[in-house]
């Protein structure tokens, strides 16, 4: 792959994407953005990426990849969040909001609450690397 | 034209962690009202109702479709402060040991915004013979303020940040717009997942800070959305009657069925809605021009169309 056809993917992506890991190369998480510089400057990494195929950032990890890939994703996004919002849902019987802390603790400890999360993650991811 | 009753519950708990929590969808509803009605549809909208007042209103305006928000199990539903409406006898929650106004689903839209009905409610609401049914079959994210409530963005500034506390319940609404509009069961469904895309779409290409949470609150609820009943079905449209035989035996002219008295209670309860009722006078609440007029004239024709087997009222 060379700069342009890494551009013309990043091109592809959303936006709010670009600075969240998303390619898992040699078991670490890499943003969009972050490909693109490694390559641009063709050291390390970036020399690397520079013999193999584009194809290769849409590459899906396998599931236990993908599984940490999204708790990566999820903590990253929320750490974002201003702390004046929080996540609610209408539920009976269960904890309704929940914090930006609070989420990311349950992603952590994987709690049904913090495997809905993951799961929609997942989806997510796969439907990036789709594109 | 179709009778539209919009249940605006404010608040599940009475002492909420989250004040107001029902209130960020009602306020969406009411955005809406006035469209409905302009196209040619009659809004009735109850502010905070128990679920006597619901029933109420059913009993009253016989509503062809019913859209509320409540806090919700897999077999259950609720409205103002947890008032348990519509269960159905499961094992999957403690307190759903028995059917509950099942009855009052017959012939009925049902747009459920409530948590995780749509796998088992939705799908006996239909086998009760209502005609159609969306809602959630996991949880309805959303986003809302931490301490003072900010429902459609009261209090916030910023336009994104009042786009994010509306964005899923302007999905979810999209069902009720498009029926409205004319749209079947299913056209009307594609037109809300349209608008979650859409949404998706929009968030997608923000860099507001927000943006991924209120991403992650649509796909949640996009792929939570079940739609189920008659996909062909529209409302304000009659079930087509069915064709008489072109062979057989004529059966002969049919005696019209007695006409059952209104009862006084009725007329007082038109009259006097405040005292029975508890609540503003529906002239001003519910939108409804000469409501008292208006509502004895629905009490009669109740009592000529009154069903003993159908949608008749049922104890408390």
């Amino acid at each position: 792959m060379n700069e342009e056809e890494v551009l013309n993917w990043i091109k592809k992506l959303p936006k709010s994407e670009l600075d969240i890991p998303l390619v898992v190369i040699d078991d670490r998480a890499y943003t969009p953005n972050e490909i693109l510089e490694m390559v641009r400057r063709k050291v390390g990494l970036g020399r690397r990426l520079l013999t193999l195929d584009v194809s290769a950032l849409k590459r899906v990890p396998a599931e236990p990849q993908l599984h940490e890939l999204a708790k990566i994703r999820l903590k990253k996004k929320l750490e974002k969040m201003p702390k004046k919002f929080v996540l609610a849902r209408y539920v009976l019987g269960k904890k309704e909001k929940y914090s930006a802390d609070e989420l990311i603790e349950e992603i952590e400890r994987e709690s049904p609450i913090g495997r809905e999360f993951i799961d929609t993650e997942k989806k997510i991811v796969r439907d990036l690397l789709s594109r | 034209m179709a009778r539209i009753l919009l249940l605006e519950t404010k608040q599940g708990l009475p002492e909420s962690e989250l004040p107001k929590d029902l209130e960020y969808s009602s306020c969406v509803a009411r955005e809406i009202a006035p469209t409905l009605r302009s196209l040619g549809h009659e809004v009735i909208e109850v502010q905070s109702p128990t679920v006597a007042d619901a029933i109420n209103a059913i009993n009253t305006y016989q509503p062809d479709v019913v859209w509320h928000a409540g806090h919700g199990q897999k077999c259950m539903t609720t409205l103002e402060h947890e008032d348990v409406w519509m269960t159905h006898k499961s094992s999957s929650y403690g307190e759903c040991n028995e059917d509950r106004y099942l009855e009052y689903a017959s012939n009925r839209f049902f747009s459920m915004l409530s948590c995780l009905a749509g796998s088992e409610l939705g799908p006996r609401l239909v086998a009760s013979g209502a005609t159609a049914f969306m809602g959630y079959k996991t949880s309805f994210w959303f986003v809302a303020c931490d301490y003072e409530p900010c429902t459609c963005g009261s209090g916030l500034d910023d336009p994104d940040e009042i786009r994010a506390v509306k964005s899923p319940m302007q999905c979810d609404i999209e069902w009720l717009r498009a029926l409205a509009e004319g749209k079947t069961v299913k056209e009307a469904y594609e037109r809300s997942q349209a608008k979650f895309q859409s949404e998706i779409e929009y968030w997608e290409n923000s860099t507001h800070p927000i943006a991924a949470t209120v991403l992650q609150c649509l796909h949640s609820d996009k792929e939570a959305q079940v739609v189920l009943g008659d996909m062909d079905a529209k409302i304000g449209v009659s079930a087509p009657t069915p064709t008489p035989p072109l062979t057989g035996t004529p059966t002969g002219t049919p005696t019209p069925a007695p006409a059952t008295p209104v009862p006084l209670s009725s007329v007082v309860e038109c009259i006097f809605p405040r005292i029975l009722a508890g609540m503003l006078t529906p002239r001003l609440d519910k939108g409804v021009i000469f409501y008292r007029v208006q509502c004895i004239i629905n009490k009669w024709g109740n009592a000529f169309n009154y069903n003993p087997s159908g949608q008749g009222r049922t104890s408390d």
